[in-house]
């Protein structure tokens, strides 16, 4: 019995080291989303859009991904794809490159909560990303699907 | 336009989020405490060992990746904070299962957009084990 109970101590105790830096984050990240800085940070994608020859409409969608996670990205994803019309290649890149990386700072810092070291946590998921996506960019053609 | 709705938001946000964490990794801890009372955690990592060495991970940590790579990162943390981990394991952990994690859940958002499950699930776990293999060799 006092081991159940140190132990729901001690979880407990995980949960709000955890907590401190999840309340902040959310809240950094709606003052992102209000202030429409997503958007802009859209343009910092370009060249990374480029160098993977995904379609430069795709700009939103992967910020979104990156920084929201997946389920809002695969969201914005979806409408681009009605107003866009993206090519079905650059979704598939998109895909690939978001499902390998995203919700980038909320998944990040909750293993840097508990022990982790930040950096390569979040440098690894994104050279990780780069590279597979880098590859399938060049072996998919234009009108292959996967 | 940044209003008080915006902290209103962000704050209800993260109050669901540590909600759903709670919700998972409390139960998730105290099992993982119960397996450790009984035994059962040690002949999981025994067999498990080889397998885990070659990350430089204790076998108990197999656990905490079968758990993350089919439920969530909530439930793998739950099981990381309960077994004792050096820094490093923890990262390479932690590299591991941000990059797989969820795969049931998500790979279905993925599955509407139109990318076969047959190939993001075996990708998405190969460069997990890949991701943490390098790490642990480098550095």
């Amino acid at each position: 019995m006092q081991l159940l109970f140190n132990s729901l101590l001690e979880s407990v105790l995980a949960v709000l080291k955890i907590a401190v830096i999840i309340l902040p984050l959310m809240i950094g990240i709606e003052i992102l989303k209000d202030l429409k800085i997503i958007d802009k940070l859209s343009q910092l994608t370009k060249p990374i859009t480029g160098f993977l020859t995904v379609n430069e409409k795709s700009n939103v969608p992967m910020v979104v991904g990156l920084i929201l996670g997946l389920f809002y990205g695969a969201g914005v994803i979806i409408q681009s794809i009605k107003e866009d019309n993206i090519d079905r290649r650059s979704i598939i890149l998109m895909c690939v490159f978001l499902s390998i990386c995203h919700a980038l700072f909320e998944d990040t810092v909750i293993f840097a909560a508990i022990g982790a070291n930040l950096i390569p946590i979040l440098f690894a998921r994104l050279i990780a990303a780069f590279i597979i996506t880098f590859f399938l960019s060049r072996l998919l053609k234009a009108e292959e699907k996967i | 336009m940044l209003t008080i709705n915006t902290f209103k938001r962000g704050f209800s946000k993260g109050i669901s989020t540590i909600y759903e964490l709670a919700k998972i990794m409390i139960p998730v801890y105290l099992a993982v405490k119960i397996l450790d009372y009984s035994g059962i955690l040690s002949c999981i990592s025994f067999i498990f060992e080889p397998l885990m060495s070659l990350l430089g991970l204790p076998g108990e940590a197999s656990l905490a990746l079968v758990v993350g790579y089919a439920v969530n990162i909530y439930a793998s943390l739950g099981i990381m904070a309960s077994i004792s981990l050096t820094v490093k394991q923890a990262t390479t952990l932690g590299i591991m299962i941000s990059i797989a994690h969820n795969l049931i859940g998500e790979t279905a958002i993925v599955k509407k957009l139109g990318v076969k499950a047959s190939i993001i699930v075996p990708l998405r776990l190969f460069v997990s084990f890949l991701c943490g293999f390098v790490y642990y060799i480098l550095f």
